[in-house]
């Protein structure tokens, strides 16, 4: 499945209005601020349609899964919405990750809880807010839980952590040469918050590919938390989303592509953005110059002017 | 003293909703934690044993509280189990500290909580730390989710 879709479920009483661009999305947030209620309102109209006296406002099918049988469920269920709320415990498990990867569906899942088997956005984090009420009804929508990151610039103080060894960390190497400062890889993205447990007191800047570092954003975010000052977090989508940002390699339609992610990207293709931005700037430099390889990348990234490329973009990115 | 055990936890009741609503008994509801704790998550009003008064929902059966507050009230009802408080927003962390001020309790948590506070005492079983701040309390909890 592609697309963006704004779904707007309402009863007599409550309204709640989601907006979803990716495969994967996940609601979090305070107890009491709805997320049952919605999962709930939607299930009825699943169940009775109109006759439940809710409306369900979307250009595709919504439904929740809430059964045992969750994987046949999820297997006959097509191009639709898929709501899963809390106490839903195999959204942890690798069968479900599984199940995630070969359906043309969208997830909603209601969970505090870090899903490691699943690449998701920290953009798809989300959390309802109450925004107004009026003529008996209390309006929601979600907002995302992380928004507008601070930012700072590279110094001779930075120390700048990548998730892995690779073609990333190989242009961020440049970069701190260049800036006369430290980079080093977290050897994998489940080791950078024990990588910046010990060097919490330390002027550092930590990239990831935001588009699958979901499950890992929440636990991060509070160390930053720690020393908002010397902490910072650097997201873009991917690695690769950074150099097909920066204009180094000439794509027919990029900038529509990056300009709206989400009517290119077929969810039963690509489980995330990361991989999507991976395989087309792999498949767009075969045999040039610029080949792209994750593990190691060519040395034509490396001239002064492409890096320059990219730290612009850095600088510039929101 | 609150105890808490992380990650998976097969002991643990995961899904407390269903649990509660199926072993909460009715005076539960009408203590003065209870009405406290209803008053402050879903910002409603105890009616009686059965039903809460909610500006948004109307009259709501029990059932219909949000998931924190029926966890909440199964640590405070029932302390010698334990109970998966990551079905517990932020906003029920300092109802927890506050339970465990008079009550040995045990939770777990799949996630790491904020307790909103710098300062408060927790045992993690995971790796038998005692911790006094939030700082000590996330490295630790950092380790286990």
């Amino acid at each position: 499945m592609t697309g963006k879709y704004s779904i707007i479920v309402r009863n007599n009483k409550i309204q709640f209005t989601i907006e979803i661009e990716r495969n994967i999305t996940i609601i979090q947030g305070e107890s009491g601020s709805g997320k049952t209620t919605l999962v709930d309102l939607i299930a009825m109209y699943s169940r009775y349609g109109k006759s439940s006296g809710v409306t369900v406002n979307s250009k595709v099918n919504v439904t929740v899964c809430n059964t045992d049988m969750w994987d046949a469920f999820i297997e006959k269920t097509h191009n639709s919405i898929i709501f899963i709320d809390e106490g839903n415990d195999f959204v942890q498990s690798a069968e479900f990750a599984k199940a995630v990867k070969a359906s043309d569906c969208y997830f909603v899942i209601v969970t505090r809880e870090n899903l490691d088997q699943l690449p998701y956005s920290v953009k798809s984090i989300l959390k309802l807010r109450k925004t107004a009420s009026r003529s008996k009804i209390t309006f929601n929508r979600t907002y995302p839980v992380y928004e507008n990151l601070k930012k700072t610039a590279f110094s001779e103080r930075s120390l700048i952590l990548t998730e892995d060894k690779g073609s990333g960390n190989e242009m961020f190497t440049k970069i701190a040469a260049d800036y006369n400062c430290k980079c080093i890889s977290a050897d994998g993205k489940s080791n950078i918050k024990a990588v910046m447990s010990e060097h919490l007191d330390e002027h550092m800047i930590i990239v990831a590919d935001g588009s699958a570092f979901g499950a890992d954003m929440a636990d991060v975010y509070k160390l930053v938390c720690q020393n908002e000052e010397k902490l910072f977090l650097y997201l873009p989508e991917s690695f690769e989303w950074l150099i097909l940002s920066s204009d180094i390699v000439r794509i027919n339609g990029l900038e529509e592509i990056l300009n709206a992610p989400w009517e290119y990207i077929d969810s039963s293709e690509y489980i995330s953005w990361e991989r999507y931005f991976t395989s087309l700037l792999e498949t767009s430099t075969k045999g040039t110059p610029l080949q792209y390889s994750k593990s190691r990348l060519a040395n034509a990234y490396l001239s002064d002017e492409n890096v320059r490329k990219i730290v612009d973009t850095i600088i510039n990115y929101e | 003293m609150l105890n808490i055990i992380f990650g998976d936890c097969p002991d643990a009741i995961y899904n407390t909703s269903v649990y509660f609503n199926n072993t909460y008994e009715d005076e539960w509801l009408t203590d003065e934690f209870a009405r406290k704790v209803i008053k402050a998550i879903d910002k409603s009003e105890v009616v009686n044993s059965r039903a809460v008064s909610s500006p948004v929902l109307g009259i709501i059966p029990t059932e219909k509280i949000a998931g924190g507050t029926k966890t909440l009230l199964l640590i405070k009802n029932k302390p010698d189990m334990i109970f998966n408080a990551s079905t517990c927003g932020d906003n029920c962390a300092r109802y927890i500290l506050e339970i465990a001020e008079s009550t040995d309790i045990t939770i777990n948590l799949r996630h790491v909580m904020d307790f909103k506070r710098k300062k408060f005492k927790a045992h993690i079983l995971n790796n038998d730390v005692y911790v006094d701040n939030y700082r000590d309390y996330l490295l630790n909890a950092v380790k286990f989710v």
